[in-house]
């Protein structure tokens, strides 16, 4: 046999390679089998489930205003949108209005979240290729917005705070004081994290041309938010079907258009940059008046159904919800981002080695609260 | 005092010399790798915006100590088709690698354990034990995740020695000798770190990846390969990997000084020097203090300026663990074998170059 | 004669093609050496671009590390945000939702809850088991215990009690290694507060000292109008 042949006949086993739940870089609990050549992964098998809680199943025997505490603790870092999204569902079936000063708030708090949701990812992310001091820093930064909605819901994960009709309670008058200060240092910090990490060129080696998704395959495989966003598609709820009174305010849709995980580290910077703008417009131009309309505690929702998806951080946040006329709804779905971004996971790492699977699935930012339910 | 401790001395008999000298050596070692270790949660600490260790006695001073007692009392798990012998003589061998290094480093004038001719090249052959070490680590887990980080990190050490080798051949050249204590006299005309720049740099950054620290760490990468090749150690077994990776960073500094940075040498112009020298033996006279041994440490002499520098080199080592990511293994292998290699044999050129120039000035 | 002029003629002839056949040689040798140099200075010149460039890229990226490595270096000298627990602890918000308690009027000794069950009703997930005795003005729960263990803190009772009797105050310290502990089990104490008791949960009070938490703001806001209408001539009279 000619050398060659001698070669590939004694090729070398492929092994599956097992990164558990319980690992320290695949955010949550998540399970991957990969099937690795070397260093190099050729097959890669994603198991969920370890987080299901029946959130779904649950809401079938809850009220209303007894399911928006469980939004909270799907996307757990993002929990405002949780809220948001099933009180924009039930609000469109059952016809309630929300006064336009609830409304500004919900904005507030919603984009406030955003900030906070990006920063967790932005540091973990650096702790999964190596960095540990931006971890640090961006949970530093996070805790003053997390006093910031502490001040506003009195909690600081999971705040029930946007119900039915509106926002749970005005906000104190220490916080407009707060909050502009910190509008006012926050993005001077986002641009010490470009010079820390963006522009350090180890993470860019790390991220550059790494786990690229073509604009036709994140469209195929229903990803949504950041990702889709990074992929080239310029497609965001806050623009296209503006909710909550978005279209009040002006700000800027990050695109870009390179798919790899370095576009969606940008996309997710400048998020938040204009997620500061958001906010710092919506106090500016806070309207007086009621923060929520008056709903009946044991309200009953009219027989229908409807979908009605917000922005989250990561991504749409839907809520399908079929009511049978009942104080408890027949079927509340919710359509979680981080799930139909996990999608992709198998095709982006194909061909990619362990590392950048790390690298890959941080800058996916999967929540398994969202994932699983 | 000091004067009855050396007439002591003579009369004892070699061996016991050498076993004494031996004890007290490993004795600061495993302090100085131990309090590295605190050293270094302080300052990644300080520099993240928080306070590291602060509880465990005063300024949280005796944390390596905790440490050390709940490392011991540890169950010593061996895996049960793990090849026993390896996996139990593996820390050993990465840790006496450690202690080989500390016998040519130069701690003040005069003060080398042993003065090797071959000093550089004593060096770098007892630097490549740790290969054999980590080898035997990865290998006798029996565990897939030890023998891929155990893989990679012998890849990475293995093809950082050669810059290194470069690099400190630069030095040799300039130098005209290979002895450690030759090496630092001739740096009294200018510190090698300015002839040398590039081979500083060479010298500093095969140095971090030889000791295993970001952003060379992938073989120990907690976020990838759990704990890489000491995955399956535990208690004091683990323990020694993390004290001998501690002590390698000081050793790495105490090269990186003693090699670039003009090692004992005083950086202040001789007369200052001498003055600050002669000022502080006169306080400790006055305080009537000149016989005893302790304040010999706080002179400004070679001891003195030796720790300053050395310090500020292990800075710079937790500065750059506390900013940068780390290296995927490819780029690791690239960066060493396509960039660092070729311009340490640039660096080479230049050095010859410069012997020239040296020798034409300095004749010896 | 003829033979001797050929032969002449025949050398004349080989020396000069031999000749010729040298100067082209030497020529071409010449032309060789000429091009081999502009092929050199091409080729360091290429070499010298090549160098630039790396060279540049290779200044790029260090200041870009040593920009980063600065912004480290800066955060050595400022501040620390180490909050030193339990010696020093954050201050929590007004609102924030830790412990319920059930309130007591400071001035009668009396319990406002009146065993409704509506905060029962409400709770996502149950926690709270309450049953009244008595009737009309006069009904008291004869048992109220939340069960902290399950409890999601999530607010809704405070909301919905119609006799603002149920409260969330900043108690966050709840870890116990009892089980039990976690039953607020006994029916009137500890899990009852009166308002100047709420107080010392509620350390921030405005300036002018007004209290902060919004229920006690409306207590303050009732107590006026009560005070208000008592000058007035009128009892006041509520639940």
């Amino acid at each position: 046999m000619s050398p060659l042949e001698i070669v590939r006949e004694e090729e070398t086993d492929q092994v599956w390679l097992n990164m558990g739940p319980q690992h320290p870089s695949t955010h949550g609990v998540f399970r991957m089998l990969l099937k690795l050549d070397g260093e190099v992964i050729t097959e890669c098998k994603p198991v969920i489930g370890y987080l299901h809680r029946g959130t779904e199943k649950i809401a079938e025997n809850r009220m209303y205003f007894q399911i928006v505490p469980y939004t909270d603790r799907t996307d757990y870092l993002a929990a405002m949108g949780g809220n948001l999204g099933v009180c924009l569902a039930v609000e469109k079936l059952a016809g309630i209005e929300v006064p336009k000063r609830g409304q500004y708030l919900r904005v507030i708090a919603v984009e406030l979240n955003r900030i906070a949701s990006h920063l967790v990812w932005l540091g973990t992310w650096g702790l999964d290729l190596g960095v540990m001091t931006p971890f640090l820093y961006c949970f530093r930064e996070r805790e003053e917005i997390l006093k910031l909605l502490e001040m506003m819901s009195g909690a600081r994960l999971t705040y029930n705070y946007i119900q039915f009709g509106g926002v749970r309670d005005d906000l104190l008058p220490e916080f407009y004081p707060r909050c502009r200060e910190f509008l006012q240092t926050f993005p001077s910090k986002l641009d010490e994290y470009q010079n820390l990490l963006g522009n350090n060129d180890i993470f860019q080696m790390r991220t550059r041309r790494i786990g690229i998704l073509t604009r036709e395959k994140a469209i195929s495989y229903g990803t949504c938010g950041p990702v889709l966003r990074a992929s080239g598609v310029n497609y965001d709820l806050r623009k296209n079907q503006p909710y909550s009174s978005y279209s009040d305010f002006d700000f800027e849709v990050a695109v870009a258009t390179e798919g790899d995980c370095y576009a969606r580290y940008r996309v997710r910077m400048k998020e938040m940059h204009e997620s500061v703008k958001i906010v710092q417009q919506a106090l500016d131009g806070l309207p007086e008046g009621p923060t929520n309309a008056k709903v009946p505690w044991f309200f009953k929702v009219p027989k229908g159904e409807v979908y009605s998806a917000i922005e989250n951080a990561r991504g749409e946040y839907g809520i399908y919800l079929v009511s049978d006329g009942t104080s408890k709804p027949y079927r509340l779905k919710i359509r979680a981002a981080s799930f139909c971004n996990l999608c992709v996971v198998p095709e982006l790492v194909k061909g990619m080695k362990i590392a950048d699977c790390v690298a890959i699935l941080g800058s996916l930012d999967p929540v398994f609260g969202d994932v699983d339910r | 005092m000091i004067q009855t401790l050396q007439t002591y001395w003579k009369t004892f008999p070699p061996l016991l010399q050498y076993l004494i000298i031996f004890v007290i050596i490993s004795g600061v070692a495993g302090g100085i790798a131990a309090y590295l270790t605190y050293f270094e949660r302080k300052v990644l600490a300080a520099i993240q915006s928080r306070i590291g260790p602060n509880r465990v006695g005063r300024y949280g001073l005796l944390q390596p100590i905790a440490d050390l007692m709940k490392l011991l009392q540890k169950e010593d798990i061996v895996p049960l088709r793990a090849d026993a012998v390896l996996f139990r003589a593996a820390p050993y061998v990465v840790f006496t690698s450690g202690i080989l290094s500390l016998v040519i480093v130069p701690f003040g004038k005069g003060l080398i354990a042993g003065d090797l001719h071959i000093g550089l090249v004593y060096l770098i052959a007892v630097s490549s034990l740790t290969v054999i070490g980590i080898f035997m680590a990865g290998w006798a887990s029996n565990n897939k995740y030890s023998l891929y980080g155990a893989m990679r990190s012998i890849a990475q050490l293995v093809s950082y020695e050669l810059p290194m080798g470069f690099a400190l051949l630069g030095v040799a050249a300039l130098a005209g000798s290979l002895r450690v204590s030759e090496i630092i006299e001739k740096q009294q005309v200018i510190w090698f770190i300015v002839p040398q720049f590039l081979g500083f740099l060479i010298f500093l950054i095969t140095g971090i990846a030889e000791t295993n620290r970001t952003p060379f760490d992938l073989p120990e990468a907690e976020s990838e390969l759990v704990a890489g090749f000491t995955t399956e150690y535990s208690g004091i077994r683990f323990g020694l990997f993390f004290a001998a990776e501690y002590l390698s960073v000081f050793i790495v500094s105490a090269f990186v000084t003693a090699f670039y940075l003009g090692g004992w040498l005083s950086p202040l112009p001789l007369p200052l020097s001498q003055a600050l020298l002669n000022l502080t033996t006169q306080v400790l006279a006055n305080m009537g203090l000149e016989k005893s041994f302790l304040p010999t440490l706080l002179l400004f002499n070679s001891m003195f300026w030796f720790f300053l520098k050395v310090s500020a080199c292990i800075f710079l080592l937790f500065w750059v663990r506390a900013t940068l990511p780390r290296f995927r293994v490819d780029q690791l292998m690239g960066f060493a074998w396509k960039i660092l290699l070729p311009l340490s044999m640039l660096n080479l050129v230049i050095a010859g170059l410069e012997g020239i120039v040296w020798n034409l000035f300095y004749p010896t | 004669m003829g033979k001797l002029e050929d032969r002449w003629n025949l050398f004349i002839q080989k020396t000069g093609r031999i000749l010729y056949r040298f100067t082209a040689f030497l020529f071409s040798l010449y032309v060789d050496v000429l091009l081999g140099f502009f092929v050199l200075l091409a080729g360091v010149v290429w070499g010298m671009r090549k160098l630039y460039r790396w060279l540049r890229a290779f200044f790029r990226v260090a200041r870009a590390l040593f920009a980063g490595h600065l912004v480290t270096l800066g955060y050595l000298f400022k501040p620390k945000v180490t909050i030193q627990y339990p010696f020093q602890r954050s201050a929590l918000a007004p609102y924030y939702r830790g412990r319920h308690y059930l309130v007591v009027e400071e001035d009668t000794g009396r319990i406002r809850c009146d065993g409704c069950t509506l905060c029962a009703k409400i709770c996502p997930t149950s926690v709270i088991d309450v049953f009244g005795v008595g009737k009309g003005e006069e009904r008291r729960p004869a048992k109220f215990t939340v069960n902290l263990i399950a409890c999601i803190f999530c607010g809704l009772c405070v909301d919905i009690c119609p006799e603002d009797a149920i409260k969330m105050v900043r108690d966050v310290e709840l870890a116990s290694p009892w089980r039990n502990d976690a039953y607020e089990h006994e029916p009137y104490r500890p899990n009852v507060i009166s308002l100047p008791q709420m107080m010392i949960f509620e350390d921030a009070i405005y300036p002018d000292g007004r209290p902060r938490n919004k229920n006690l703001e409306a207590e303050a806001a009732k107590k006026a109008a009560a005070a208000a209408k008592a000058s007035e001539g009128k009892v006041a009279s509520h639940a």
